[in-house]
């Protein structure tokens, strides 16, 4: 069974998270927990010292795991499987906090929820944060939670390795989801469309992993240009896989672009 | 529900009719079908091609319905073009038989005013015009009633909704909830953001609307655009079918097309534009 771990604040991002989590979860076996790291500014400036500041900062906690609590349970009525709040003592890195808790309890996989933004700022800072950059395992990256049926959209820039694909696998084991996949050349002349790349060298032999696993890929394409150029190809599918691009890089900047949600494997 | 559909003899009228015949097929509204020429004929009336062009559209719409299902009284081939006002002319044959009214009407005249006019004269809730006419701008600027103007069709059904921190009426969103249903497109929705606090408020209107359209069948995507990156943003994209923009009174739209700024860009856009109000 996966084991996955939500990160659940009091807003929509995390209703998309918890959504998009339980959408998997009607098709995969997989346990459904949520955690909510509190942040040391949920304690607030302090108004008083001793016991008056103590009393307050408590009430701040109180009221902030009472948000989370009440968002988990009116989230649970279409949600059964989902589990009550586990709180993490605050922490100066909420994502070292988070990343412990998933390697402790040996979670599969990960889910936060994040608007997509036109603006690819908030993305960049997220993606280049100590977290994203050693990933404790699996990252779902919930922006939307379109139907399944949209398939899945493995990027790649060329190579992509047996350990990626066994992850994958890992999470859907069942070919639950229809994969395609699409192998970014970025520079400055964008080809007019995806081109059929089904014997790229780069991805030969995680191709043959994948198959001799029971899976089939139904596509495997090339796209040669800028993110720009690119991005209608990865506006509407269930979710677009890639590993965790460098901070800024061509990568990053077409999946900035994407609304989908985005799966990072380590 | 009344529509006001805005016709010229451009091909575009046809295309425009095609998409409303679809509306009305699922609305069942009243509909005024409104012609516009420009000045009267040689003796006086309107010129007689015009009133062949208007009896054609008036076909086309009656012939979008399955004949059980027809709301509107049926098409009459004995009829007359009367003045029923000094430069409005009527469609003057068979009424009977329909439990809605679907009127066929020629104005003589400037289009802006002449649409304008006759949407408050039928007290129209949505006035349909096509993308190459003239007068679109100004009449999406000035009108009362929501508008819809109508450019080529697109491959992809998308539409996209800009959301501010203005009131949201119920008939808009059943309104955008047909034109997904008109367009078999999925809905997009773009909350505009500029600051903390409305960023805050817009998450919460967004959390309504996905709970909204969810209840009808619909799973919207959603995203934040900040208010500086409208520009560009509506520049860069143009993969929607139809943009809609709420036009209420503090909307930030409101705001921009007082200068125009928006309306320009829509402009050299492919997508249709819906400005509700």
């Amino acid at each position: 069974m996966l084991k996955t771990a939500i990160a659940v604040d009091a807003d929509l991002a995390s209703r998309i998270a918890i959504r998009c989590a339980c959408q998997l979860g009607r098709s995969i076996d997989m346990s459904v927990g949520t955690i909510h790291a509190l942040e040391p500014g949920e304690e607030g400036h302090a108004i008083a010292t001793g016991w008056v500041r103590q009393t307050w900062e408590d009430a701040v906690v109180r009221e902030s795991m009472d948000q989370v609590t009440r968002l988990v349970k009116s989230e649970q009525a279409g949600c059964r499987m989902l589990e009550p709040p586990l709180f993490l003592p605050p922490e100066n890195d909420r994502g070292d906090r988070i990343a412990r808790h998933l390697r402790s309890n040996h979670c599969n996989l990960f889910v936060e929820g994040f608007l997509h933004r036109y603006k690819p700022d908030l993305f960049m800072e997220k993606i280049g944060s100590r977290f994203y950059r050693t990933l404790p395992c699996p990252t779902l990256m919930a922006q939307n939670v379109p139907p399944m049926s949209k398939g899945v959209l493995w990027l790649s820039q060329g190579k992509v390795t047996e350990k990626m694909m066994e992850t994958y696998l890992g999470i859907f084991p069942n070919q639950a989801i229809e994969l395609e996949l699409l192998i970014c050349r970025f520079g400055k002349n964008p080809s007019a469309a995806a081109k059929d790349s089904s014997s790229a060298s780069g991805v030969e032999p995680a191709v043959s992993f994948f198959e001799s696993a029971g899976g089939t890929i139904k596509n495997i394409s090339t796209v040669e240009g800028s993110p720009s150029s690119m991005a209608a190809l990865v506006r509407d599918h269930f979710l677009i896989v890639s590993s965790v691009p460098p901070q800024n890089s061509l990568m990053a900047q077409l999946l900035s672009k994407s609304p989908c949600s985005l799966l990072f494997l380590p | 529900m009344r529509i006001l559909v805005a016709l010229d003899q451009d091909m575009r009228s046809a295309h425009t009719l095609s998409q409303v015949t679809q509306l009305l097929v699922n609305t069942w509204a009243n509909v005024t079908l409104l012609g516009i020429v420009p000045r009267k004929s040689d003796d006086g009336g309107v010129p007689m091609d015009f009133v062949d062009t208007m009896n054609q559209y008036h076909k086309a719409v009656l012939q979008g319905f399955a004949a059980e299902d027809l709301p509107y009284a049926p098409a009459d081939d004995d009829y007359e073009i009367a003045e029923i006002r000094p430069g409005i002319y009527e469609k003057i044959g068979n009424t009977h038989g329909g439990i809605k009214e679907l009127t066929v009407r020629i104005r003589v005249g400037n289009p802006t005013q002449t649409i304008l006019e006759e949407a408050q004269d039928c007290g129209s809730d949505l006035i349909v015009l096509h993308g190459d006419m003239d007068s679109q701008q100004k009449i999406a600027t000035k009108a009362d009633c929501s508008v819809l103007i109508v450019k080529k069709e697109r491959d992809t059904g998308r539409i996209l909704c800009f959301l501010d921190d203005d009131l949201l009426s119920q008939r808009s969103l059943e309104m955008i909830t047909q034109m997904a249903v008109l367009f078999n497109a999925e809905i997009e929705i773009a909350g505009l953001t500029d600051k903390q606090s409305v960023e805050e408020k817009i998450e919460k209107k967004l959390d309504w609307l996905i709970h909204y359209f969810n209840g009808k069948g619909i799973q919207p995507w959603i995203q934040l655009v900040a208010l500086s990156y409208l520009e560009p943003f509506i520049l860069e994209q143009d993969h929607w079918s139809l943009v809609t923009m709420w036009m209420g009174e503090t909307s930030i739209f409101k705001r921009l097309f007082s200068v125009n700024k928006v309306a320009k860009l829509l402009e050299s856009r492919k997508s249709s534009v819906l400005l509700l109000r």
